[in-house]
């Protein structure tokens, strides 16, 4: 058996799945920030596969994970000021508690 | 060697998944950034079995460092013990959520092992092709940084500046949204 494409590509497969399962049943504002992360770290194993086994000589998908990675930092640091601007209103993380936009 | 590599892969794949999952459904919050940092950790040993060493550094400094500590500090800037009973939401869209993940997941492993049936060969879906010989000689003296370095200032520097507009507006934007409100005087 050799080690191939297709294991790495279903490793991000199990990654990204994992994401979206936390994005959706998670209750804590912080964990949805977290499985969010997950699921660019998924796109990144993807990118630096295709990178490694089609395009090594010019190595564009590393180039687009490092750009990934630097919009994720961009991201969780947003997020997290958000979430902080936002405790100060309603003192709850619970995302059930943040409903004013339903009317 | 191909047989050693296998192996690594295998370690590592298999605590990427555990912890990940552990991320998602430990009940405590701390517990699961601390298993999100060893998903990180283990994604960078995936990088370096990728051929991307700079890669797997950056993830280590980017990822299990600094975002790390951001979560942290966020936590404590947030959550109270009540918040510990916040656990996964009892609701209609968890079952939907595992339908959805399920089926994106058999939908993804139908295109990657072309119909369930050609696992161990590379599918025919992707063309891969084997690296000049210059580049083979490039990464066993040097890494990737080199070649990264090269075409991040010829080929992408215009999105390398835009980006760097992009975390100067962030660094900005979030303190000012993190910033403490004074009532302005009527």
């Amino acid at each position: 058996m050799e080690l191939g494409l297709a294991h790495y590509l279903t490793l991000a497969a199990i990654l990204f799945c994992t994401g979206i399962l936390g994005l959706i049943i998670s209750r804590n504002i912080v964990k949805i920030l977290i499985s969010i992360e997950i699921l660019l770290n998924a796109v990144n194993i993807n990118f630096a596969a295709f990178a490694n086994f089609a395009d090594l000589d010019e190595a564009k998908g590393q180039i687009f994970a490092i750009f990934i990675m630097a919009i994720a930092a961009a991201e969780i640091a947003l997020g997290l000021a958000i979430l902080i601007a936002c405790y100060r209103n309603r003192h709850s993380v619970d995302i059930e508690d943040y409903t004013s936009l339903k009317g | 060697m191909e047989v050693l590599q296998l192996l690594f892969f295998g370690m590592f794949a298999l605590v990427i998944v555990v912890s990940a999952l552990g991320a998602v459904f430990c009940k405590n919050i701390v517990h699961s950034i601390v298993s999100l940092v060893i998903t990180f950790l283990s994604i960078s040993g995936i990088f370096v079995l990728l051929n991307a060493d700079f890669l797997a550094i950056s993830q280590i400094i980017i990822y299990a460092v600094g975002i790390t500590i951001l979560l942290v500090f966020s936590i404590m800037f947030t959550t109270t013990k009540d918040d510990n009973n916040l656990w996964i939401a009892f609701k209609p869209r968890t079952l939907l959520a595992f339908v959805v993940a399920g089926s994106l997941f058999i939908l993804l492993m139908f295109n990657i092992t072309d119909k369930f049936t050609d696992f161990n060969k590379n599918p025919k879906l992707f063309i891969t092709k084997a690296p000049k010989e210059s580049t083979v000689k490039t990464l066993k003296e040097q890494g990737t940084t080199p070649i990264i370095g090269k075409q991040l200032l010829t080929t992408y520097v215009l999105p390398f500046e835009v980006l760097s507009i992009l975390l100067l507006g962030v660094v900005i934007g979030a303190a000012v949204i993190a910033k403490k409100e004074e009532i302005p005087p009527c």
